[in-house]
């Protein structure tokens, strides 16, 4: 395909005179380069030295809030280990008292008096083809003992944070 | 320029800059030698000043039964103690005596006094108030009042297997039985918890900490069955007053394992109010069937019978004349009742007890043979069951330079012999067992916080061939069913056992008013569940031979595990008034 031939003359570019050490004309009627169609601006000193502030004033905020958000967690965590502690004491302090309840001559005493049972003076036995129900034991005395659970693999923006001074 | 400013200095500018670069200089030394040169002194000081350790206490474990009921396990609880550094502060101190001593109903004025009186250390003013009441105490915030975690001991069970169970000092180690004998296992590990403090010794909250966690103690389980402890113990004492004795002790095994079901001594000690200035102390805690040693008497003779028999030398239908006496090297050896029965058989011999049978077949034996198997039955060394203090128990043998000929004789039944209760049932068990010696345990296992010991049966060797084993079973069974009214008859059950009665050693020979009554047997004799060995020691109530007062009580105990183990009657023809359903 056939290029149509430009037919606009070239612009002539106004000389204008320069004295050294002078810009004869502010920066917005400084001619711009050729073949550039885009204005270019200058940031003020001050512009980005609000900037900095502000970034600065934005991982401060950011340092204040995580190291809270540890704070509190932390104390989360202590709260809840005290009260696994007093859990932990509760079971076994309940489970003593299972025991101490299926004592034998407390059972023994039971049935004669609370219940008015007495001793067998004639014994019945049934012979059954069945095997005998299993003696189910008390439950565990202790809270079995739990396995720690893997923390979760840390995630991109944690390592990146991580990074930060004073955040880790 | 320089030049006319130097000219403005006089002395005193040179004695003014030289004093404040002089006092500069003075503090930058001292912060060198500070921070620098005694960096880790001072760092180690401040830390110990600002820093608290509390202690994380392990929770003991448990022992249990083999049923898994607790015998013996731990609740937590609090001590709590005065800071009478904080106590300095009287007027705050008063307040927080008036609340302590409303809520411990204690005097106040008494704490005050004692709070604020005496060094700066803590005051332990309560031992183990209750988990729930010391946080309650606490909530309080009483000024200077300081919880500590602690814990006590329960004995859910009572009193039962004191002696094997055993008992914690103060400083929370066992003193005797599993409690000291197992003591690692079962106290854990304590932790600690490191934090800062404020200068009144107050946590700092979200400061530095470190934590090491405890490590809860094991659990020991044991093979004994609480209720068969509690049947044997009841028996034991009902027998000990029914017969005025002095002390004794019943054991129940698993013949086929070697598992130690139930195992009592008396005298006891009652685990619910320990005196440790008790002078008798040694005495009741000792687990007698396993530390004290005693001629076994006529229940030897079972053995001395399995030997001969083991050898091929006799049957049971061999026999020999009784004359009521045998005669060895100068002494002469007569039956305990000195009767003299004629020809008897081996079976007849061991029914009624006769010495001169005993010696007969120790004779036909021969020393050799006879110390050989006494030594494959285990006597002479420690069983290993696992607890301390097992006695090994001695006896000579031919190659001691003060045995005599008249030593195989008495040792054939069961004097000049002297054997632990655990070791004499431990050998007569292999008569149940096919031959089998198997080493008695009483830990079935521990469970520690990231590992579990399981403990089984082990055999140790086969002393007897089976069949061999299968015979004297037999005899044993006559001995009691046998015999008519022979006290170890259980209703429902053919019994394998026997008698046993020797004399009190003592330092110039045998006391002749002193007897130790013994039964050791099997029940049912069919199948063997369990293996029982009585022993009453110096029965004083005008009945004091085995067969008169340990062999009852075997009935009575017998009975009893049968019905509880839920054994079906090998003889019902025996039960009183038996109903039988279609």
């Amino acid at each position: 395909m056939a290029s149509i031939p430009h037919t606009t003359p070239p612009r002539a570019i106004p000389t204008l005179p320069r004295t050294s050490g002078q810009n004869p004309l502010p920066s917005a009627a400084r001619p711009m380069p050729e073949g550039r169609g885009v204005t270019r601006r200058r940031i003020s000193r001050f512009t980005v030295a609000s900037f900095a502030l502000l970034l600065v004033g934005v991982v401060g905020l950011v340092q204040v809030l995580q190291t809270t958000q540890v704070a509190a967690t932390g104390y989360d965590v202590r709260a809840l280990e005290r009260e696994q502690q007093n859990l932990d004491a509760d079971i076994r302090l309940l489970e003593a008292q299972i025991a101490t309840s299926s004592n034998l001559d407390r059972i023994q005493k039971d049935a004669t008096t609370r219940l008015g049972m007495v001793r067998p003076q004639q014994k019945v036995r049934v012979a059954e083809d069945q095997p005998a129900p299993t003696v189910i034991p008390l439950p565990r005395r202790y809270v079995p003992t739990q396995e720690r659970l893997q923390p979760p693999a840390i995630a991109w923006w944690e390592r990146v944070l991580g990074t930060i001074p004073g955040l880790h | 320029m320089t030049s006319s400013r130097s000219s403005h200095l006089t002395w005193r500018h040179w004695v003014l800059a030289t004093f404040v670069v002089a006092s500069f200089a003075t503090v930058l030394v001292h912060l060198y030698r500070v921070q620098v040169l005694n960096h880790e002194a001072y760092m180690k000081e401040a830390t110990v000043t600002r820093q608290g350790a509390v202690p994380l206490p392990a929770s003991r474990g448990a022992i249990l039964d083999a049923t898994g009921y607790p015998l013996a396990t731990s609740v937590d609880t609090w001590d709590v103690y005065i800071d009478r550094f904080q106590w300095r502060d009287t007027a705050k101190a008063k307040e927080a005596a008036m609340g302590l001593g409303a809520f411990l109903k204690r005097d106040a004025a008494k704490l005050l006094a004692d709070g604020t009186s005496g060094n700066n250390g803590d005051l332990l003013v309560q031992r183990n108030i209750p988990y729930a009441e010391g946080l309650t105490l606490d909530k309080q915030d009483l000024w200077g009042i300081r919880l500590v975690r602690s814990s006590v001991r329960l004995y859910p069970e009572g009193d039962l297997a004191g002696q094997l169970i055993g008992y914690l000092g103060r400083d929370g180690a066992g003193l005797w039985g599993v409690e000291a004998d197992f003591d690692s296992m079962l106290r854990g590990k304590d932790g600690w918890l490191t934090t800062e403090r404020d200068a009144l010794g107050r946590p700092i909250a979200f400061s530095q900490r470190a934590e090491k966690p405890a490590v809860e103690g094991g659990e020991v389980q044991l093979t004994i069955d609480r209720f068969m402890q509690a049947i044997v113990e009841k028996a034991l004492t009902d027998s000990l007053a029914k017969y005025n004795a002095k002390s004794g002790s019943i054991i129940v095994m698993n013949p086929r394992t070697g598992a130690i079901l139930a195992m009592a001594s008396r005298p006891t000690v009652a685990l619910s109010k320990v005196d440790l200035n008790h002078k008798d102390l040694d005495s009741i805690v000792r687990n007698r069937a396993i530390t004290d040693l005693y001629e076994p008497g006529s229940t030897m003779k079972t053995l001395t019978t399995a030997i001969a028999i083991d050898k091929g030398l006799v049957t049971p239908e061999s026999s020999y004349l009784d004359t009521g006496v045998q005669k060895v090297s100068n002494y002469e050896i007569r039956n305990w009742d000195f009767s003299a029965s004629g020809p008897q058989t081996v079976r007849q011999y061991l029914q009624k007890s006769l010495n001169t049978g005993s010696v007969w077949l120790a004779q036909k034996t021969g020393p050799e043979t006879f110390y050989q198997y006494v030594k494959n039955f285990g006597f002479g060394e420690s069983t290993h069951m696992g607890l301390a203090g097992e006695a090994e128990g001695q006896y000579r043998t031919q190659n001691d330079a003060n045995w005599y000929a008249v030593d195989l004789a008495t040792n054939s039944y069961g004097q000049g012999i002297a054997v632990t209760p655990l070791q004499m049932l431990t050998a007569v068990n292999t008569i149940a067992n096919q031959g089998r010696l198997m080493r008695p345990y009483v830990v079935s296992k521990i469970v520690t916080n990231n590992t579990s010991r399981t403990f089984g049966p082990v055999e140790v060797r086969q002393v007897i061939a089976p069949q061999t084993a299968a015979t004297v079973l037999k005899l044993m069974n006559d001995v009691v069913d046998g015999v008519e009214l022979h006290g170890a008859q259980t209703p429902g059950y053919h019994v394998a056992g026997k008698t046993g009665t020797t004399l009190v050693s003592i330092p110039t020979g045998y006391d002749i008013d002193s007897t130790i009554a013994s039964f050791v047997g099997f029940i049912p004799y069919e199948d063997p569940q369990v293996s029982v060995l009585i022993k009453i020691d110096q029965p004083t109530g005008g009945l004091n031979l085995g067969g008169q007062t340990a062999a009852p009580v075997f009935s009575t105990v017998a009975t009893q595990i049968m019905d509880y183990l839920r054994v079906p009657p090998t003889n019902p023809a025996t039960l009183p008034k038996s109903v039988a359903r279609p």
